[in-house]
């Protein structure tokens, strides 16, 4: 096949109202799973306010887990009865599942920093923790906002987009080199989700744009922001 | 579902094209200017390979049929094909690429399909040129058939390998038809050379209102060669229907017996004498309805379907 003279209308075999049936279909299928994961949101909210390299380790498993849920139960047994290459996002996804996983195992420098004096911009959460409340708590209001029905939102966790997004958050609070590694798939599914939520003329088609958009610059101001000059001694 | 008896639909369709055909009105002189012979009930058009007629409007099901395992989605497509096969609709066209949707037919076609006129149609679409048998007996337990009626190359993918392994299938008697497919304009020039060289029974193609390039060559030279033609994307995914929603039909449309521009546009596409048949898909049992009213007036000639193309363009 000529891919290149293909348009995303091409590509994506079912229609607006068979994508949103087939959200509420999996969300009511797994309806345990989706409070779960939006209860691990919570917890992955609470573990990256504290700016703890120590944490992070709890955070990718957890993210880990979820990509790897998504793989299976979304892409595979529910999109795959409808796209030919759920598939193979399917596979991308638990890619990404295993590479949290392994950057999980992975020891991280610095032990616990010093708490930081008030007024400094450590004490508060880092710049991409808001991108992950964003994924976390706003995305379902948002698409609920435009009128999606509401058993049908994607929720943190469990739905492919909210996840995405929420990953690229905790890339961008991620030291050193391994968060690039965390960064292709899920930026890859945000392109298809804006390309397939376009063709559909979806309200959002550009929600999961913003992600990609904001990780490199959330990634910048917490490299940027992590070398506060003034510390607390040890015992204040 | 029943027993598939080729002979017996070809008689059947040959007697509908007799019936047809007998049943023309005596005012076919006095038709209006620009209208030719007026149709009696559902327009046919014969296969060229082999004479049997086969109802103008089809049946797409890209998107539309590609609806899972949900039950009211499942109910509403049992309800289009009832609506298609009342209104004496025949092939149903369909392919692996199209997700769930060879699977929902085999479970809303009705168990009746055949004696109320399926023309069943699928398609190979795999880049393995020898896993094209494996892949055709799966689309036929999926469409829970005996077998189809035409196989064709989905978007000549592998095109040289399929082809022979359906030559090979028309010879032993498994299929009847073979064809070769293409979309929005690609590759017509392979097709041509195809249609040229190797002995097919159907092209499908895009033709419509607006995406008209098959005219120049292709349609030229599906009647030369005695090739059917099937087209797709008669709506263009559904735009055109949408630029001509609530507008009203200029004089043409009373005289070609269309009452909306759908009904129109399917009557343009019908109504060139190389076209065999015209395969709009739709999710709405309405939409079919109003899709198997077109082309049961008389047909627009050259010069009225340039008119209908001129004053969609200008909608």
């Amino acid at each position: 096949m000529d891919w290149l003279g293909y348009s995303p209308a091409d590509l994506v075999p079912f229609s607006g109202e068979t994508w949103l049936a087939l959200l509420a279909r999996y969300n009511e299928d797994h309806l345990p799973a989706v409070i779960a994961g939006m209860a691990l949101g919570l917890v992955l909210l609470r573990l990256t306010a504290g700016r703890s390299p120590r944490l992070l380790r709890p955070v990718l498993a957890l993210l880990g887990l979820c990509w790897l849920w998504i793989s299976w139960t979304f892409l595979h047994q529910a999109l795959g009865t409808l796209l030919w290459a759920a598939d193979w996002l399917a596979w991308a996804f638990a890619v990404q599942g295993a590479l949290l996983l392994l950057c999980a195992g992975l020891p991280y420098t610095g032990a616990m920093t010093p708490r930081p004096r008030l007024g400094s911009p450590l004490r508060y959460p880092p710049p991409a923790w808001w991108l992950l409340a964003t994924a976390v708590l706003l995305w379902p209001v948002l698409e609920l906002a435009v009128g999606r029905v509401w058993t049908a939102l994607g929720w943190f966790g469990t739905g492919p987009d909210a996840t995405a997004a929420g990953t690229l958050a905790v890339a961008a609070m991620t030291p050193g080199r391994r968060a690039w590694l965390l960064l292709p798939v899920p930026v890859l599914w945000c392109l298809v989700s804006s390309a397939m939520l376009g063709v559909f003329e979806a309200p959002l088609w550009w929600l999961p744009l913003v992600a990609p958009l904001l990780v490199g610059p959330l990634s910048w101001l917490e490299r940027r922001g992590a070398q506060d000059p003034v510390r607390l001694p040890p015992s204040a | 579902m029943s027993h598939f008896d080729p002979n017996r639909r070809r008689l059947l369709h040959a007697a509908t094209g007799m019936l047809a055909a007998g049943a023309l009105p005596a005012s076919v002189a006095a038709a209006p200017a620009g209208a030719r012979t007026p149709a009696a009930g559902p327009l046919t058009r014969p296969i060229p390979s082999s004479g049997e007629r086969l109802p103008a409007i089809g049946m797409g099901t890209w998107i539309t049929f590609n609806v899972g395992d949900n039950p009211d989605a499942l109910a509403v497509r049992r309800q289009i094909l009832d609506a298609f096969f009342d209104a004496g609709g025949g092939i149903i066209d369909s392919s692996p690429m199209y997700g769930s949707a060879e699977a929902v037919l085999g479970r809303t076609l009705p168990a009746d399909a055949h004696e109320r006129g399926l023309f069943a149609a699928t398609k190979v679409w795999t880049r393995d040129g020898d896993a094209g048998p494996d892949e055709i007996e799966t689309s036929r337990r999926l469409w829970d058939l005996p077998g189809f009626d035409l196989l064709q190359v989905h978007n000549l993918l592998a095109w040289d390998a399929h082809l022979e392994t359906l030559k090979a299938m028309r010879a032993d008697g498994r299929v009847r038809y073979i064809g070769i497919t293409t979309s929005h304009g690609r590759r017509h020039r392979d097709l041509e050379q195809i249609m040229e060289q190797e002995p097919i029974d159907f092209v499908q193609l895009t033709y419509n209102v607006i995406d008209r390039e098959a005219e120049r060559r292709l349609l030229p030279l599906a009647r030369e060669r005695g090739i059917a033609v099937i087209a797709n994307r008669p709506y263009r995914g559904g735009d055109l229907p949408d630029r001509g929603a609530g507008r009203p039909l200029p004089g043409w449309g009373a005289e070609i017996g269309c009452e909306t521009w759908p009904q129109a546009l399917l009557t343009f596409i019908v109504s060139h004498p190389a076209v065999t048949c015209a395969i709009p898909a739709t999710s709405r049992v309405d939409h079919m309805r109003e899709n198997m009213a077109a082309a049961r007036g008389p047909l627009p000639d050259a010069a009225l379907r340039q008119r209908i193309a001129a004053d969609f363009a200008a909608l």
